[in-house]
């Protein structure tokens, strides 16, 4: 209905009745100049019909310039941000646009086993090296990402649990252990996305699952080796994944322990 | 907010008077005058005056002035009315310069061509300087917000909703203020540069 009385499409009689409505209410008031603005938002796109354009412009009072260039600088920076997601889709490996999903969860199950004896093989093997080997390639198949990279680095804006989404990783430990500890989600997997807040590594830590601790949390937990990070400061984003689909979590908090 | 913006018709127990009856409360009255004004210059710029001053004066010169005559029980609809018989004149009256000029004004014509290139790239740097002003929540929400177009947009803001907890209108307004408060450091930051 706002968006009618925007646009110059309502009766007479609906245009009142919408106007003593946002007179009488401030929310009402606060949302349709929020709709006036994404519909300046659809104007630089293109989206609106030249009555349509014309309409909305006139209206939009003395100020009209200034708003449509923040309207253009805004759908700009969105723009690279499509960009951006768009690169991150066409950069993935080429054989998982190749192989069948079925193909690839029995190539993943074939991966993982054979990840899973090289486990089993190290802990049986004399401790002649104290490092840990970590499991740089990814455990299970990559996951076709919905959301662009940017976004595992600014989202989850909120969370349940703790507001803090950085990290500091000590260097004085081998082994770092970083454990994830989820309280309100429950999907089958998870990928957990850990950059450097200076913007010098990143790494996504993919098919990482929840398994219960002593203490009855449910927690996430991956490993890293102190030489391949330098001391400093890093943000987690974590994903849940289902299926081909990956959505970013709120409601977790992490910590660090050293061996 | 102050007596000054209301017309010099006005004197200044009508005024108190007009307070009053907005809130019995000093602080809470000028909270609810600010919020009447923005609501009726919203009014007046949608009814096609973009310089609505005047109006909003004028329709609250003749609420003061009725408030010392009658017994008013609920205020906001009697200055909406008022605002509606304020607008009713003023398209009258501009009707009739319209047909005395025989022209109107276009909204073509309020685009200035010159600089328009260098003012854009200019608006694009401040955006991207205010932008990494935000704290990382109010950036992630309002990158998220306004990314998507037509039906992507709808499921984008649905999910976000979802994710907040909250409902698209409110979720709406919450990022639109985000928008606001970078529209205004867009605005300085190019009063700045200029």
């Amino acid at each position: 209905m706002f968006t009618d009385y925007l646009l110059g499409r309502l009766s007479a009689e609906d245009r009142d009745r919408v106007e003593r409505e946002y007179l009488a209410d401030d929310s009402l008031h606060q949302e349709i100049i929020a709709v006036e603005s994404e519909l300046l938002d659809s104007y630089v796109r293109g989206e609106l019909s030249v009555d349509e354009q014309k309409y909305l412009v006139g209206n939009l009072g003395p100020a009209v310039t200034e708003r449509i260039q923040f309207a253009r600088a805004l759908g700009r920076v969105m723009g690279t941000l499509k960009s951006e997601r768009l690169v991150a889709h066409r950069i993935r490996p080429r054989w998982t646009t190749v192989f069948s999903i079925p193909l690839r969860v029995q190539v993943a199950a074939a991966c993982l086993g054979m990840v899973l004896f090289a486990v089993v093989a190290l802990n049986r093997w004399p401790a002649s090296s104290p490092r840990v080997p970590v499991p740089d390639p990814p455990l299970v198949a990559p996951i076709e990402r919905r959301v662009p990279t940017i976004d595992a680095v600014l989202f989850p804006v909120e969370r349940s649990v703790g507001q803090q989404e950085s990290v500091t990783l000590p260097h004085d430990a081998r082994i770092i252990t970083l454990q994830l500890v989820v309280s309100s989600h429950d999907y089958p997997g998870y990928v957990a996305k850990l950059d450097a807040l200076d913007g010098s590594w990143s790494r996504t830590l993919t098919g990482l699952h929840l398994s219960q601790n002593a203490a009855g949390e449910r927690v996430a937990e991956f490993q890293i080796d102190s030489t391949q990070v330098k001391p400093g400061d890093y943000r987690i984003a974590l994903s849940g994944v289902r299926g081909s689909t990956e959505d970013l979590v709120a409601g977790y908090v992490f910590r660090a322990k050293t061996e | 907010m102050s007596r000054d913006r209301v017309g010099s018709g006005v004197t200044a127990e009508r005024f108190d008077r007009l307070m009053a009856a907005l809130d019995p409360d000093r602080g809470r009255a000028a909270q609810a005058y600010e919020s009447l004004r923005q609501r009726l210059l919203t009014f007046f710029r949608l009814s096609g005056f973009p310089e609505a001053h005047d109006l909003f004066d004028k329709t609250m010169d003749i609420a003061a002035r009725r408030l010392s005559e009658i017994q008013i029980d609920n205020l906001g609809a009697f200055i909406t009315v008022i605002a509606q018989n304020v607008r009713f004149e003023a398209m009258r009256d501009r009707k009739r310069m319209v047909s005395l000029t025989g022209q109107s004004e276009r909204a073509e014509e309020l685009f200035p061509d010159r600089q328009e290139a260098e003012r854009q790239e200019q608006a694009f740097d401040c955006l991207n300087r205010c932008l990494e002003r935000l704290d990382v929540g109010q950036r992630s929400l309002v990158l998220e917000y306004y990314k998507y177009a037509k039906a992507e947009k709808i499921a984008s803001h649905q999910k976000m909703a979802a994710t907040f907890g909250t409902t698209p209108g409110t979720l709406r307004v919450r990022a639109y203020r985000v928008k606001q408060k970078l529209e205004d450091c867009v605005r300085h930051c190019m009063s700045v540069d200029k």
